[in-house]
């Protein structure tokens, strides 16, 4: 096997080190220019998921969504396919999760596998149809996606406005699930949902199955050239929307996770800016499992120190949002410009 | 006009290339190449694929910047920037692919660019042009219905389009790329009698090839440039061709035993061919091919091939040969017709069936379709027989690969730092002799190959030309599909002719003729 000389290491993490300082560099002088104590800012952004168990587990909460996120748009990506629909089948399986969690009763363990299993489902479910419209009509999948994020958003406010609605809030949700249908905790106070184990076994169970399997195999010939993987009797046209559909199934489970383990309940907006992250993140690991890892982790991090900001530095959220943009933009640049490439 | 030839050619060069050199990454291309070339005279560039002719005359035409060396041109030192710039010095080059504006006739791709700047909003005499153009065409022989669209051209005529755009802007310097890969033999001898019509009128010509045949046929002098080094400048009368040779290839290959230097005695053509009509390995009845459109692509073709048969299939590209191989391997599902594998109809079997039943393909297109790029070269070795690596049906079995690929990379020479590197780290030469290896691991019963020494250097394509040969040895039948027809006829037991979509003539051996096979690929139906 080759050895990963350091030389070669610092090649590969030096944009990534420079495009970050950059970054905050820029993010210093706006800082600066507002009046805030830069020095004390960084410190907060960097260190602040990790100066209690509570922030800790919060960073924890935030990556074990994100990771799945960015699994769920990595997955149809390795086949060269771009599922911007991960909003929609995330939203999707936090519904099915709900509908069951809701209406059904079960004992403990059954509630919650199925109610687990319905969210995947209902992701996948809510891929099969770009995937089948990809696969029959050769509709973009780009477009398709996206318009299936209006449909199931709106959804989710339709649902959570009518049965089973929570009266006493102002905001669209539903009442919570059932106690039968919650998923235990790893920790109870600071309160860590169990979801983490989930999302990490995910990653490595898709690792897997990418480097070791014939589907594997497969999925990436189709993606790296697809018409070499057709000449040679691969089945480019079944892997495509098989892929898509896998990464919905992906988004589903993260949705579901979140509801069983974290909201109790479905809320309009639950999914946040979860979703563009985590495309963000499969994006800038180049179709890496091995990357995607420490980049999702990488940017809970940098969310939970902006929203820890807006608390100490008293730094308003708007500020603290294009910070965090402008962090992104920066890696994304870094990465694509190539620039410290001869 | 021998006065001029004298005074100036002679004398001095009009273009000098002096210590060219030229690296692309870690391969040296070019090694400090000194080359003078004269007007009035036919210089054969001579070399195996990769050599590093046609590197050296894209940094004289402007389109590589040499990393060190200088270039003169008539006793100038000048830095040529760009194509527009080599023409404005006198220098075009026509390239292996061709330039040109396929809905724009003839004409009009020769007028394309003749003016430039504000000038080019005047409305411009092409009546005027035509005129010249006649003219041109009357002393050099290169006719060319100037009214008719580019598309409707063969390729053969459509290179003389090329050559009239050099000629009609006064160039005194035409460089060709390897200018006979896609002419029938005929039009080779009247491209062959057009240039030794134009140098005596004063114009320098570079031939670009890696057939000495050639060379011997048209050129004053040769020039033999060897993995970046000029090796020797000959005249023509004084050549000894076994030196050229010995200068081409180095001592790399043993020319006694070698197949394309002639020592090759055909494994007795008659041992298969009297048993081949009870060991019918393949039967094609009928196929044609039609698009969405329902133009016909491939038009009622039939043959059959025999167990230890090579089927030569010859013809200009673009005749359908494609779209040929791909109904045969399964790609393309013909729209009407039948296909029988030892009787058994596998008309509508699909790629992998076929893979399974022993088919296996070499496709003409490296880089679309030959090898995934962000696959490592172990896993692109296996790629159609990946699933057959399979341990407990899911897994697959890299121990197994990696001991194969190891071996594969080391008897094809594929030169590769790792079998884990990418394949795009690979050259566009270790990229074919990754598809060959796959190809012969597989040990196919029916191999078809499309092109499949395209871009070889000598040592590399006699070994697949050995291999071909040994696996027809072992009862396979080949279909080879290719544009040179040398190589077609030193390895086929029976050529055929793809000619707009139909299998026409069908020579045996003791047959092949090549200016037979020629009017076949004209479509000058005979044979």
């Amino acid at each position: 096997m080759a050895k990963i000389s350091l030389t070669r290491l610092a090649k590969i993490s030096l944009p990534y080190i420079l495009s970050v300082s950059l970054a905050f560099g820029v993010a210093g002088l706006i800082l600066y220019f507002g009046g805030y104590d830069v020095i004390s800012s960084y410190r907060t952004i960097l260190t602040a998921s990790f100066w209690n168990l509570n922030s800790f587990f919060l960073t924890l909460t935030k990556f074990s969504t994100l990771l799945l996120m960015s699994l769920a748009f990595l997955t149809p990506y390795i086949s060269r396919k771009f599922n911007i629909g991960v909003e929609g089948q995330y939203l999707m399986g936090a519904l099915g999760a709900t509908l069951v969690g809701l209406a059904v009763s079960a004992p403990p363990g059954i509630h919650i596998i199925t109610s687990i299993l319905t969210g995947v489902f209902f992701g996948f479910l809510w891929a099969s149809v770009p995937a089948f419209l990809m696969a029959r009509y050769s509709v973009n999948e780009v477009i398709s996606t996206i318009m299936m994020n209006f449909i199931a958003r709106y959804s989710v406010i339709v649902f959570a406005m009518s049965l089973w609605r929570d009266v006493a809030s102002g905001h669209p949700m539903t009442i919570p699930i059932n106690t039968t249908a919650m998923l235990p905790l790893l920790s109870s106070s600071p309160p860590l949902s169990s979801g983490i184990v989930f999302s990490i076994a995910t990653a490595l169970l898709l690792y897997f199955i990418l480097a070791f399997t014939i589907f594997g195999y497969e999925l990436r010939a189709t993606g790296t050239n697809p018409r070499a993987a057709e000449v040679f009797g691969v089945n480019t046209k079944f892997l495509m929307p098989l892929s898509l559909m896998i990464g919905g199934g992906i988004a589903g489970f993260g949705g579901a996770l979140d509801v069983t383990g974290y909201y109790y309940r479905l809320i309009e907006g639950m999914q946040s800016n979860y979703p563009s992250l985590g495309i963000l993140i499969a994006l800038l690991s180049k179709g890496k499992i091995t990357l995607v890892v420490p980049i999702a982790f990488f940017i809970s991090v940098i969310d939970v120190g902006t929203n820890a900001l807006q608390r100490i530095q008293r730094v308003p959220i708007e500020l603290v949002l294009i910070l965090e943009g402008l962090l992104l933009v920066f890696i994304l640049v870094s990465e694509s410009l190539r620039w410290w490439k001869k | 006009m021998s006065s001029y030839k004298e005074d100036l050619s002679v004398v001095r060069p009009y273009v000098r290339l002096e210590g060219i050199y030229k690296r692309f990454g870690d391969v040296e291309a070019l090694k400090g190449v000194t080359l003078d070339i004269f007007t009035g005279q036919v210089l054969g560039l001579l070399g195996e694929n990769g050599a590093g002719k046609t590197t050296l005359m894209n940094v004289l035409f402007g389109l590589y910047k040499p990393d060190a060396g200088h270039i003169y041109v008539n006793g100038r030192l000048v830095k040529i920037k760009s194509p527009a710039h080599a023409i404005g010095l006198g220098i075009f080059m026509v390239h292996q692919h061709f330039k040109l504006v396929s809905n724009y006739t003839a004409l009009e791709n020769i007028a394309i660019g003749m003016s430039s700047g504000l000038k080019s909003i005047k409305p411009m005499s092409l009546a005027e042009l035509e005129e010249r153009l006649n003219k041109i065409m009357e002393y050099s022989g290169l006719y060319v219905n100037l009214r008719e669209k580019v598309k409707n051209l063969p390729l053969g005529v459509r290179q003389r389009v090329e050559i009239l755009k050099a000629l009609v802007r006064g160039i005194k310097i035409l460089i060709l790329d390897e200018p006979t890969t896609n002419l029938t033999p005929q039009e080779v001898d009247t491209l062959f009698k057009a240039l030794r019509n134009l140098i005596r009128e004063g114009l320098g010509v570079v031939f670009i090839t890696h057939k000495l045949h050639e060379v011997m046929a048209v050129a004053d002098e040769i020039a033999v440039l060897r993995s970046g080094v000029l090796l020797g400048r000959f005249k023509r009368p004084e050549v000894d061709q076994a030196t050229v040779i010995k200068l081409i290839v180095g001592e790399r290959i043993d020319l006694e035993k070698s197949i394309i230097f002639g020592g090759f005695k055909f494994l007795s053509t008659s041992t298969h061919m009297e048993g081949a009509a009870n060991s019918e390995l393949l039967k094609v009845e009928n196929i044609t091919l039609r698009d969405k459109l329902g133009t016909t692509i491939l038009e009622d073709i039939s043959f059959s091939l025999s167990r230890g048969e090579i089927l030569g299939v010859a013809g200009v590209s673009g005749n359908g040969q494609r779209e040929f191989v791909e109904v045969l391997f399964g790609i393309r599902r013909p729209t009407s017709g039948k296909m029988l594998l030892e009787g058994a109809d596998i008309t509508n079997s699909s790629i992998r069936d076929r893979i399974l039943m022993g088919f296996f393909y070499i496709p003409e297109d490296r880089l679309s379709e030959g090898v995934s790029p962000t696959l490592s070269v172990m896993e692109n070795l296996v790629l159609g027989i990946h699933f057959t690596y399979s341990t407990k049906k899911l897994l697959i079995d890299f121990k197994r690969i990696r001991d194969e690929a190891t071996q594969l990379v080391k008897k094809y020479e594929i030169k590769t730092p790792d079998i884990t590197t990418l394949a795009s780290k690979l050259s566009g030469g270790n990229i074919q002799k990754l598809m060959v290896a796959r190809a012969f691991h597989t040990r196919p019963k029916i191999l078809i190959a499309h092109n499949p020494t395209r871009g070889l250097d000598i040592a590399t394509t006699e070994k697949v030309l050995n291999e071909v040969l040994r696996l027809k040895s072992s009862g396979s039948g080949i279909i080879y599909v290719s544009e040179d027809l040398d190589e077609l006829m030193l390895i086929s037991d029976r050529i055929a002719v793809m000619y707009k979509g139909r299998l026409v003539g069908s020579l045996p051996r003791d047959k092949f003729d090549k200016y037979e096979i020629g009017k076949l690929m004209a479509g000058v139906v005979g044979g």
